[in-house]
């Protein structure tokens, strides 16, 4: 116990030399929880961004639907998505997971105006919700978005082969979930360019509920989608929803079997985890180096010590127990800066620039770093513990050393 | 099926009338036989529709009410298509949806679009009317048959490119003029559809095929069968209810 | 000077241990940088590959008005004297061959099931001149000569309808009057390639079939070049020939729309930018560390040789020149850690270059996705990149060991000396 006494009292002794090395421990922790916030916000970001036009992290559908997926059924929908939502809303494991929950149907459709006609995708959701998902309330170039119902908003090239413009009345024909066909006229409220050219010719959105009176599906609804806080709990929360569920014809996915993103996602992750890797062997050694410098420069000292009969554990001790010390002090205040920087560059974003408005599906541009408890206690452990076995090696070089021989060595 | 409704129990079927000396008869002249239109002005009957798309069958019901020149409407009354009707006037045609209480014009790409998800398509319906102008016309020399019975091999040769089938073949019963068979084919001579009549009523003066199936001979587990009932020839028709403005009421 | 390197160099190794763990350091910072770049560079060059052989080409020609239309693949707007013109472009530098491409939209049945299909009539002896389709041939083969009565389908296409090489189909399309046309076939082989489309619905045809399905009448609505690429030149290279190419046809051919490779592939090259933005945040952190590192060791060795400085300024030596004595370590120390990091980074380098790092071992199917990239993927060597890291290493080194230097040389003689 004295021990620590001692390695206080050396601490603060050699003010200068403790203020470096925990100052050496502190800017090696702060890149690391920095880092580790960085590359967790990039994959949560790229993850959500793959995921939310197609997906979401989990999907519900019905088994059928999965197996005639090519064919884009409208007749193998999930008869009651309100109630299935309100479950996993009020469950409480599954519940705090889940960021939002969007209803979907996406059909093929003709579109008719004045004689001219072609065929389009359209896509039924709430407005409000779609406005985190789709996006298109972002890229509307005239009029605006969907306010109310039979509203559509419609893509660039797609309104200009119809030759419409805003205000205008489109009928819109499909086959819907009872064998059969139906039109709706919805009026287009606006004209969007997102940029992507398979939004821009071949797709419009409409509200769910249109969707779901031109369909005839009674209410019922091809997949729900559902955004969770944390991307990587997708797997464990599509076996919980599966079990919430409690019915055979339904199927819950988590992305890494829906999306095709996946494998992508997957290579994007295994690099940043080999980059992230390498920047804990970096801090390692930066640890190391400190450490073993610390130690290694007071081989004088240790000599002296045991000259006055210092025990060769008790050196050991004293040294460990410094350490330890300055590597939780620099751990800490390194870990605590690392959160600090990455909450506030978390609040603006890293913008990754126009240079992702080619890409097949709408994406954000700014990427927000997210910080991660476990992330940051596992560098901190790592911190600390290099920081107290490093000592421990120079620390037993030092008390086998013999006496004379150390006070001798002019570092 | 548009093509049922009006032309294929049209043109299958055959008055009986004064025999002719069979040698004689040239492919014109049994397809005159054929065409039932000299039989009626006016026409209505209800009729149902089988369309098989592998293990799901849907079945549709209808009204139907025709005009020998050309004029048609046909009123849906199985539950999921109430309401919906088919209107055609000479070579045009509309759907009207009784919800949105509007019309949408079949054109273009639209009509090779198979009727109510069926085989049959738009297109096929209508070319039924004009199928001298636009096919040659020949009989083959051999012995045909259908099920025991012998037939006139009618062969129909596309005149132009845009026909949708470039060969038809029709077997045609000697006696009672019934086109039993017909298949068309690809401009590849690869068979596309087959239609086969599988019941002949007489109705008046004519043999109508009352039961018809027509496959999708590349897939053949498409299939579509049409069934008329409840035929009346010569009902009063009021003419203004060939006419969009009608099709509100 | 010399003098002053003599005595840095035997300060290095006399503190051996610091010398080598802050120059380890840089080393795995160095190396790791090069394995990451080489890697991320083979990555993009597969992907490039498969842009250029399988989906793109190198240019791409078709008429204006088909390209307005082309999303709904027609059957007009064909290339006038499409033969004269492809001969004529054979005929430029760096072409290596030309080849027509006929697009279209079919179905095809088993005789229990229909699919929608995206099929191609080629001309198979041509079309291998310019895309690489017979490498990714999985089972049967390529289309033997003619290649009459044969087709090449997708492999989930061939999954789906239960087909292998050998099976019998029909292909059923609109004809060029937009009559339904069909004729049979024989798979002659299945197609597994990282492009998702090609497996999932990608039919080909040879040109004989395709005139008698299609009723063509040598009708040709895209030309496909395919020009020489130095293996390992860098993208931008071929980018440049083609795009030149393409200014140059077009002043002959001023109704027609010339695509060169950059523009079939902006969607990519907008990735790789992003995705080099992002790489150059993390290269800054990995810098920052490594600097840290030398700042620590440096300034940890001035201060615990303050003693050995008050001696050396006794002896004589200027402070400049104790400055420039520390200078010079901190440098060794960041070239020799660079260099060491090169070279272990060669090392990592040639591994990926000739063995590769195979993607299917993290445990999924490569091709489902719709990047296209293989499933083992090269590093490529970059010797820019190796100059370019050696240079900023020892440079950060220089700079990280300016300041210390500077605060040795700042120490009164006589407390230095006093110092314990």
């Amino acid at each position: 116990m004295y021990f620590i006494k001692l390695a206080l009292r050396n601490i603060f002794r050699n003010r200068r030399r403790s203020l470096l090395a925990v100052l050496s421990v502190l800017l090696a922790l702060f890149l690391m929880s920095f880092m580790e916030g960085f590359l967790n916000g990039m994959l949560g970001s790229f993850t959500t961004n793959a995921t939310k036009t197609d997906s979401g992290h989990v999907q519900i559908t019905t088994k059928e639907f999965q197996d005639r997926l090519r064919f884009m059924p409208v007749d193998a929908n999930i008869t009651d998505p309100v109630a299935v939502v309100e479950a996993l809303k009020n469950d409480p494991v599954v519940g705090p997971r889940i960021d939002l929950t969007a209803m979907r149907l996406k059909f093929g459709t003709l579109l008719e105006y004045n004689g001219r006609n072609k065929t389009a995708l359209g896509i039924g959701g709430e407005p409000e919700t779609e406005k985190k998902l789709l996006m298109l309330d972002r890229a509307i170039i005239r009029g605006k978005y969907i306010s109310g119902a039979r509203e559509i908003v419609i893509g660039e090239n797609l309104a200009e082969d119809l030759g419409i413009e805003v205000g205008a009345v489109l009928k819109i024909v499909s086959a819907t979930a009872e064998g059969s066909t139906n039109m709706r006229k919805l009026t287009v409220a606006g004209i969007f360019r997102s940029g992507i050219d398979s939004l821009d010719s071949g797709v419009f959105q409409m509200t769910l509920e249109d969707a779901q009176a031109l369909l005839k599906t009674g209410g019922g609804v091809q997949q729900i989608m559902v955004m969770l806080k944390d991307y990587k709990q997708s797997e464990q929360t599509a076996l919980d929803i599966l079990k919430i569920l409690g019915n055979p014809d339904l199927t819950a996915l988590p992305w890494t079997e829906s999306n095709e993103m996946f494998g992508f996602l997957s290579m994007a992750e295994a690099m940043f985890i080999s980059i992230y890797f390498f920047i804990a062997i970096l801090g390692t050694v930066i640890i190391v180096n400190i450490m073993m410098m610390v130690v290694l420069e007071r081989r004088r000292e240790i000599g002296i010590m045991k000259a006055l009969g210092v025990s060769r554990r008790e050196i050991l001790g004293i040294f460990t127990a410094e350490g330890l010390i300055l590597g939780i002090f620099g751990s800490l205040a390194g870990v605590f800066l690392g959160l600090a920087v990455t909450a506030v560059v978390a609040t603006t974003g890293i913008d990754l620039g126009e240079s992702l408005k080619g890409m097949n599906f709408p994406m954000t541009n700014v990427i927000y770093p997210a910080v991660s408890a476990m992330g940051l206690v596992k560098v901190f452990v790592i911190g600390v513990l290099t920081a107290g076995i490093i000592s421990i090696l120079p620390a037993r070089r030092a008390a086998r050393m013999n006496a004379v021989a150390a006070i001798k060595s002019a570092l | 099926m548009k093509r049922c409704l009006i032309l294929l129990a049209i043109v299958l079927a055959a008055p009986c009338i004064v025999p002719a000396p069979l040698s004689a008869l040239t492919g014109e002249e049994i397809l005159a036989r054929m065409d039932v239109n000299k039989v009626f002005t006016t026409i209505s009957y209800t009729a149902k529709m089988q369309i098989a798309q592998g293990s799901v069958v849907r079945t549709k019901t209808m009204k139907a009410k025709a005009t020998s020149d050309g004029k048609a409407i046909v009123e849906f009354t199985n539950p999921e298509d109430k309401g919906i009707k088919y209107l055609k006037i000479d070579k045009n045609l509309w759907i009207y949806y009784p919800e949105e209480d509007d019309t949408i014009p079949i054109s273009g790409h639209l009509l090779k679009e198979g009727m109510m998800g069926s085989d049959v398509s738009y297109e096929d319906a209508l070319e039924e009317d004009a199928l001298a102008e636009a096919y040659t016309i020949q009989v083959s020399p051999e012995d045909a048959s259908f099920e025991g019975k012998p037939c006139y091999l009618v062969i129909l040769n596309a005149k132009k490119d845009t026909a949708p089938y470039q060969t038809r073949k029709i077997w045609v019963d000697k006696v009672s003029f019934v086109g039993w068979k017909a298949e068309m084919y690809a401009k590849s001579g690869k068979l596309l559809k087959e239609s086969v009549v599988l019941e002949v009523k007489r109705i008046g003066n004519a043999d109508f095929a009352t039961k018809v199936r027509m496959t999708n001979a590349l897939v053949p587990n498409r299939y579509t069968v049409f069934e008329m009932s409840e035929v009346v020839l010569n009902p009063k028709l009021d003419p203004s209810i060939f006419s969009k403005r009608f099709l509100s009421r | 000077m010399s003098t002053l390197l003599t005595i840095a160099v035997r300060n290095l190794v006399r503190h051996r241990l610091r010398t080598i763990i802050t120059a380890l350091t840089i080393c795995v910072g160095v190396a790791s940088f090069l394995a990451i770049d080489s890697i991320m560079d083979g990555s993009n060059k597969d992907a490039f590959d498969n842009i250029v052989y399988l989906t793109g080409s190198a240019l791409k020609i078709h008429t204006a008005e088909y390209l307005a239309e082309k999303n709904s693949l027609p059957l007009k707007y064909g290339i006038q004297d499409a033969e004269s013109m492809m001969d004529s472009i054979r005929e430029k530098p760096g072409v290596v061959g030309t080849a027509p491409r006929v697009r279209f939209l079919g179905q095809l049945s088993n005789y229990k099931d229909m699919l929608p299909v995206s099929a191609v009539v080629i001309d198979p002896r041509r079309d291998a001149e310019v895309f690489r389709i017979s490498e990714y041939v999985e089972s049967g083969h390529y289309f033997s000569d003619g290649g009459s009565g044969e087709i090449l389908i997708g492999k989930d296409l061939a999954e789906d309808l239960g087909l292998a090489p050998g099976s019998s189909v029909v292909l059923s399309a609109n004809d060029v009057n937009e009559v339904m046309n069909a004729l049979d076939f024989t798979v002659a082989g299945v197609i597994n390639a990282p492009v998702s489309g090609l497996n999932t619905n990608g039919v080909f045809l040879s040109r004989q079939d395709g005139e008698g399905l299609l009723g063509l009448n040598g009708l040709v609505t895209e030309i496909d070049v395919q020009m020489e690429w130095r293996p390992g030149a860098p993208f931008e290279e071929l980018a440049k020939t083609s795009g030149a190419l393409a200014a140059d046809l077009s002043k002959s051919y001023p109704s027609l729309a010339f695509d060169p490779i950059a523009e079939q592939a902006k969607s990519f090259l907008a990735l790789i930018a992003s995705k080099s933005k992002f790489t150059s945040i993390i290269i800054v952190i990995v810098l920052a560390i490594a600097l840290v590192g030398i700042v620590n060791t440096v300034l940890m060795s001035v201060y615990e040789r303050i003693r050995e400085v008050g001696v050396m300024r006794a002896m004589g030596f200027q402070g400049g020149e104790v400055r420039r004595m520390f200078f010079l370590e901190g440098t060794l120390i960041g070239l020799l850690g660079s260099v060491a990091g090169m070279l272990l980074g060669g090392a990592l380098v040639w591994l990926l270059v000739v063995r590769g790092m195979d993607m299917n071992s993290f445990g999924f199917d490569i091709s489902s996705f719709n990047m296209p990239i293989s499933p083992v993927i090269h590093g490529v060597w970059k010797p820019q990149s190796f100059i370019q890291i050696l240079i900023i290493g020892t440079v950060s080194a220089m700079i990280a060991a300016l300041l210390p230097a500077r605060k040795a040389a700042k120490f009164v003689v006589t407390r230095a000396l006093r110092f314990e």
